[in-house]
């Protein structure tokens, strides 16, 4: 695959998968905040 | 899809006998187990952070990538092997648990990054390539990564 192509794709498949997991994350704050109150109290 | 019936036949192989009835073994493997994930982790820190430029700036990017990746492929066989054997030994629970599945995906995305994207995007001169490109591959690889070790760590807790 010619080089400069796949780093566009790259690039697009990495801002998605940074952003998805910021997005993903973003909605479970208290889910992962009473989840370590219950492994360190 | 269900995968029930491959979780029900795992936990009655040999190898969840095995794994179920001697401890000692079961130790010995997760050893290997813990072993293998901290020089996947390792090696892909050292080579994320020096496409980042925090670290080994001195040391040229592709020579670091390259004497850093052949181990990762060691450290994924280890993993899957070591794992494969001690996940035997409580199947049908992880098959309940989120946080395996999660792992799965996980480990799934991060070795798909690791050889579609990472490896043949950024094996030889990185020149060419605009550098917040690297960066952006670097960062979203140890965010994989992350999750995959920090969804590993929760199947404990829950």
């Amino acid at each position: 695959m010619n080089k400069k192509l796949l780093e566009r794709m790259s690039v697009l498949v990495s801002v998605a998968i940074v952003v998805g997991w910021g997005i993903f994350w973003g909605t479970q704050v208290v889910a992962v905040q009473e989840m370590l109150k219950l492994a360190y109290g | 899809m269900d995968l029930l019936f491959l979780f029900e036949w795992i936990d009655t192989s040999m190898l969840a006998e095995i794994s179920k009835a001697y401890g000692g073994v079961f130790a010995v493997v997760q050893t290997f187990h813990l072993g293998a994930m901290v020089l996947l982790g390792g090696m892909i820190l050292v080579g994320d952070l020096r496409l980042l430029n925090i670290t080994m700036s001195d040391i040229p990017a592709p020579v670091v990538l390259k004497n850093t990746e052949r181990w990762v492929g060691y450290a994924l066989v280890a993993i899957v092997l070591s794992g494969i054997f001690m996940m035997s030994a409580v199947a049908i629970k992880l098959y309940y648990n989120v946080f395996f599945l999660s792992k799965m995906v996980g480990l799934f995305m991060g070795v798909c990054f690791f050889y579609l994207i990472r490896k043949p995007l950024l094996n030889g001169d990185h020149s060419e390539l605009n550098p917040w490109s690297i960066k952006i591959i670097a960062v979203t690889s140890i965010l994989i990564w992350f999750s995959v070790a920090a969804s590993g760590r929760w199947i404990g807790f829950s």
